[in-house]
């Protein structure tokens, strides 16, 4: 992809950034459930 | 607490370290922006200036004549030559929204403090604008054809342009309840229409000290300039190298300064001086949550080992009670 | 002051009436009382709804502001924005101590932290609606056309995300009170997600609003840019947060004392003691790490010259150092008192902080008669706005459980 103004390259690179935060966040979840998957639940409440 | 804040500052230094390393590797990839080729721009001469202000009624005109425009513009002179007379030299009145442009009259000490020497001030048309890079909306836009146009339909009035232009050029209607920002955009929209071959300033000015052309010709049409007639000129091309250069360019015969064009800008383009900070965002958003997590499981998992301490400590007293007991 | 733990259990309204109490709102005769009980606070109200109606629909900026083309930020950004989400940086520190530390003694300050985080980011929106020029648009950086190289796209979507969190951080105290259980439970659940995603978000803004300002460099004051001004904008933010809750509740044990259960109570000097230590051992960091671009870019000239050294030596000296030392006396010798006055004026140096960099050395450029000074309209605004807060605040401290714990959790604990 070819950029001639560095501002026209930042906004395409934050914007990825952006959208990377968003998948990271969602599949931190995922496996965050999946590490824990099969830990004893704890008998209070939990906080 | 002693933890947490040495966690704190811990974290805080290694991003220090890392943005210092970021903020020098904007272009890390190898990858040069020169700008589109083949842009337009305009060179002001201010030794050929005589402020006659022809400029301003050509801006005038031909912005009028648009009929996007709500109202039509007001005609000059609605400020007479008046405007020049009252305010020592290095004051400077400054557009506000019904204009896009001004000429200001200096009195520089370089000439003895009495000859006038005048200058045209508007939008710089950066080759990396502070305004698009700064605007949170992509209101503004750096078109091939050189000029820094604004697109008010997504446009919610934050200002931060306004903060962000080196030279303070973007003007706001802060009289309206439904306002938007107004900068001059190099009548990009006539001239690709076909409507014009110049901006209306350009075509208005009867002393050639505004000139057409591709900035590259500009460029070496400015040098050449200089070089004609040594000692002339300041050796220097106000705009070539300045914010990562504009595409309207200065050549003078008094120094810059002198003539309200500020020389402390230096040559970062504005994007470069947000980029690297803003690259850390991502960083803070993977590590923060590792440390966080990580700090919170050690302590349950501490919690939780001083409480089976605590238990086993009960257990053990309550069985030496009963053993006491039974004996 | 020694440790007290006296105090009964606050009463809280059951579910049915709770629903009286918001059915009330809706009475005129409410507001009517609430008149003659308060009538300064009812003069303010009453100026800042003139001041909003001339603001959206009369004078608008123009009419409203002194804001003008060389100065289009004012009060409302120094302030309202600034200072209100660096001041509102209480919920993060309390709930990262609270529940990522999992430092005991902790837990009764959260909820009043998250209150108080929560009412401050919700009027910085608010105040937002004011200062923008379309603020119907707001929506549009994050919706409409994302301006993703802009630091401003970064601040707003973070507020925007963070408000939410806090919004359901504290929506348990709501349903708790009109008994609506299961989305309580619910909420509790994601306990420790939210607060770490408070953590994330909290540190991306707070640092962000410090680097708005790197794009203007022509324009703010060497002694106060540099690369690192976001960095010193989140540490100093630390201190806001933890300094604000310590005035709250300083605050609150005044007017709100008979809503403070005895655990709270109990709590509360410990809560003291710690802030005071971590808020010393980072106002110490802080004072250094302003030193560093000072000696790293050779700016020590301008140490010496001019009023905006005064104004530099004056916030490090008086707004740094000394709360630091006043922070660290007061937790030497158990002193409730000295650290309540470091956290006065803690709270006093974060808005000088932000002034300095954001009215006061900024537009240094600007010739004397340029300069920006507030409208007797805006001050009205961020008047009204702080008086909004403080009565939401004393109303949701009134009936909701916010000092103490709500009794349907009372086995719990």
């Amino acid at each position: 992809m070819e950029f001639h103004v560095y501002h026209d390259q930042m906004v395409f690179a934050k914007a990825c950034a952006y959208i990377l935060m968003a998948v990271a966040l969602v599949c931190a979840v995922g496996w965050w459930k999946f590490l824990t998957g099969k830990e004893p639940k704890e008998k209070n409440n939990g906080h | 607490m002693k933890r947490r804040n040495f966690l704190g500052l811990a974290g805080a230094a290694t991003a220090t370290v890392t943005a210092t390393a970021l903020t020098g590797n904007a272009k890390a990839s190898g990858h040069s922006f020169e700008g589109y080729p083949n842009s337009y721009g305009v060179l002001f001469d201010a030794s050929r200036c005589i402020g006659c202000r022809q400029c301003e009624m050509g801006c005038n005109k031909i912005n009028s004549e648009n009929k996007s425009e709500a109202k039509p513009w007001i005609n000059l002179p609605a400020k007479d030559a008046s405007v020049f007379a009252t305010p020592p030299a290095e004051d400077t009145v400054r557009t506000d929204s019904t204009m896009f442009t001004l000429v200001n009259k200096f009195e520089p000490q370089a000439l003895g403090g009495k000859s006038p020497v005048y200058k045209k001030f508007q939008c710089m048309h950066c080759k990396e604008p502070a305004c698009a890079s700064a605007c949170f909306v992509k209101a503004f836009t750096k078109t091939p054809e050189g000029a820094v146009t604004y697109n008010g339909s997504v446009c919610v009035g934050c200002r931060y342009c306004m903060v962000a232009c080196p030279w303070s050029v973007p003007t706001y209607q802060f009289d309206k309840l439904i306002p938007y920002v107004k900068k001059c955009h190099m009548c990009h929209p006539y001239i690709t229409s076909g409507k014009a071959q110049v901006p209306g300033c350009v075509g208005a000015c009867p002393m050639e000290a505004l000139v057409w052309g591709k900035r590259e010709d500009l460029v070496k049409q400015a040098w050449e300039r200089i070089g004609a007639v040594p000692g002339k000129y300041l050796p220097h091309v106000y705009g070539e190298h300045e914010m990562g250069g504009t595409n309207w360019l200065y050549i003078s015969h008094v120094p810059f300064a002198q003539i309200g064009l500020a020389e402390d800008l230096g040559e970062t383009p504005a994007p470069e001086l947000t980029s690297g900070a803003l690259g850390l965002v991502p960083l803070v958003a993977c590590l923060w949550p590792v440390l966080l997590g990580g700090i919170w499981q050690i302590t349950k998992w501490k919690d939780r080992k001083a409480g089976e301490a605590t238990q086993q400590a009960v257990a053990e007293a309550v069985a030496l009670e009963r053993a006491k007991a039974g004996k | 002051m020694s440790q007290h733990d006296h105090g009964a259990q606050p009463v809280i309204l059951p579910p049915t009436e709770a629903w009286g109490v918001l059915r009330s709102l809706l009475n005129p005769i409410t507001y009517l009382k609430f008149v003659k009980e308060h009538p300064i606070l009812s003069i303010i109200f009453v100026a800042g709804l003139v001041v909003t109606v001339n603001r959206f629909l009369i004078g608008g900026l123009a009419g409203t502001t002194h804001l003008d083309n060389n100065n289009p930020w004012g009060i409302w950004i120094s302030f309202d924005l600034l200072c209100g989400v660096a001041l509102a940086a209480g919920g993060y520190t309390t709930t990262a101590a609270a529940l990522i530390f999992n430092i005991k003694g902790f837990r009764t300050a959260v909820k009043p932290a998250i209150l108080t985080a929560f009412l401050g980011y919700s009027f910085v929106v608010y105040a937002l609606l004011y200062d923008v020029g379309q603020p119907w648009r707001l929506p549009y950086p994050v919706f409409v056309s994302p301006g993703t190289s802009s630091v401003l796209f970064e601040v707003g979507l973070c507020v925007m995300l963070y408000v939410t969190v806090l919004a359901i951080e504290w929506l348990p105290n709501f349903t708790d009170w009109v008994g609506m259980k299961k989305i309580s439970h619910l909420i509790h659940k994601a306990t420790i997600a939210l607060t770490i995603m408070g953590i994330v978000l909290s540190t991306m803004h707070q640092s962000s609003l410090g680097m708005l300002y790197l794009i203007a460099p022509s324009k703010l004051h060497p002694l106060w840019y540099s690369p690192q001004l976001p960095l010193q904008f989140f540490v100093s933010s630390m201190v806001a947060g933890m300094s604000m809750v310590i005035f709250e509740g300083t605050i609150s044990h005044h007017y709100l004392h008979s809503r403070m259960s005895p655990e709270y109570n109990r709590d509360h000097d410990g809560v003291l003691f710690g802030f005071a230590k971590a808020c010393s051992i980072i106002l110490f960091g802080y004072f250094f790490m302003k030193w560093v671009p000072i000696a790293g870019e050779n700016k020590w000239a301008y140490l010496t010259d001019g009023k905006f050294a005064v104004m530099w030596w004056v916030e490090m000296f008086g707004f740094v150092a000394l709360p630091c030392l006043l922070y660290a006396v007061g937790y030497r010798n158990k002193s409730t008192g000295i650290i309540k006055a470091a956290a006065a004026i803690s709270v006093l140096g974060i808005v000088v902080n932000r002034f300095n960099v954001s009215w006061f050395a900024f537009n240094i450029q600007l010739r004397p008669g340029q300069h920006y000074f507030p409208s007797v309209q805006e001050v009205i605004v961020s008047v009204f706005v702080v008086t909004l807060i403080i009565l939401c605040f004393r109303f949701i401290s009134k009936y909701m459980a916010i000092f103490s714990d709500h009794p349907a959790y009372k086995d719990h604990h």
